[in-house]
């Protein structure tokens, strides 16, 4: 439950994160403040007081970068920073972009049209309506896609052939 | 994160439930040098990784935060205990000193062993 509750509000962070951004930088700040005002007080210069204490937080980027990665989730942080970084590339370059999507949808246009095809042809139901003058041509070319294909797919799994 | 740091952070937690427990509401800093304190001063703090260590026990549930000022007027994030965070103070004070206790059986054996 209190691992639940701690996800849920790392999510949330990152939602959030620029005023909690800013709440941790005041606090990081008050917390120099008083550490350098207490260093005064032992008696050092005003310089070395705020030195010392900025020493002994142990450097304020790398609190704040420590701080982050427990308010945030690190991992879906960086998967949404790339996604955007390659929108944008895509956007920058839509020739690229509009060839890769036709590219893309010609490869899977090809390997639905042709596998509809055998899947016509390995049915049992089809081989029922042989007698059906349903035209040779579309049979024969079919059937030639079938074989070519089985060949194919047999050299892939390494099966020996299989005559239909 | 290593074995080590994730000891350290348990323990990190438990001192700052403590020391809030004892003190009432305090600011990180406060927090920091009041654990210093305590330890007789042996004890380094890095004082960066308690601001972590508070955000995971805020979230968590056990410490609830809210601006005040502080006893020289500055404006700082105070922690309180939450009911829960008493709870689980109790609970972990009490692991820890099973823990010690059956640790110190073994350092240094008694004589009432049968």
């Amino acid at each position: 439950m209190k691992l639940l509750r701690a996800w849920a509000l790392r999510l949330a962070g990152m939602l959030l994160q620029r005023g909690r951004e800013r709440e941790l930088a005041d606090e990081i700040e008050a917390h120099l403040q008083m550490h350098s005002d207490d260093n005064l007080r032992s008696g050092m210069s005003p310089e070395q007081a705020r030195r010392e204490a900025i020493l002994k937080l142990g450097g304020v980027e790398s609190v704040k970068e420590a701080y982050r990665e427990r308010n945030t989730v690190p991992f879906v942080e960086n998967l949404l920073r790339d996604i955007r970084f390659s929108t944008r590339q895509l956007r920058k370059n839509p020739g690229f972009t509009w060839t890769a999507i036709l590219m893309l949808a010609l490869g899977m246009c090809a390997s639905v049209a042709v596998f509809a095809f055998v899947d016509a042809d390995a049915d049992p139901a089809a081989a029922l309506s042989e007698s059906r003058p349903a035209g040779w041509r579309i049979r024969t070319c079919s059937r030639f896609v079938h074989d070519a294909t089985s060949r194919i797919l047999n050299t892939l799994t390494g099966r020996s052939s299989t005559k239909s | 994160m290593g074995d080590k740091a994730d000891v350290w952070q348990g323990t990190l937690a438990l001192m700052v439930l403590k020391t809030i427990e004892m003190m009432g509401p305090l600011h990180g800093y406060g927090i920091a040098r009041r654990i210093e304190q305590t330890s007789g001063n042996l004890l380094s703090l890095n004082y960066g990784t308690l601001y972590p260590a508070l955000l995971k026990l805020e979230q968590e549930g056990s410490i609830a935060s809210e601006w005040g000022l502080s006893e020289n007027n500055r404006k700082a994030k105070f922690y309180r205990l939450t009911r829960s965070g008493r709870k689980q103070l109790q609970k972990e004070a009490r692991d820890w000193e099973q823990t010690t206790s059956i640790l110190a059986r073994f350092l240094s054996p008694s004589e009432d062993l049968p």
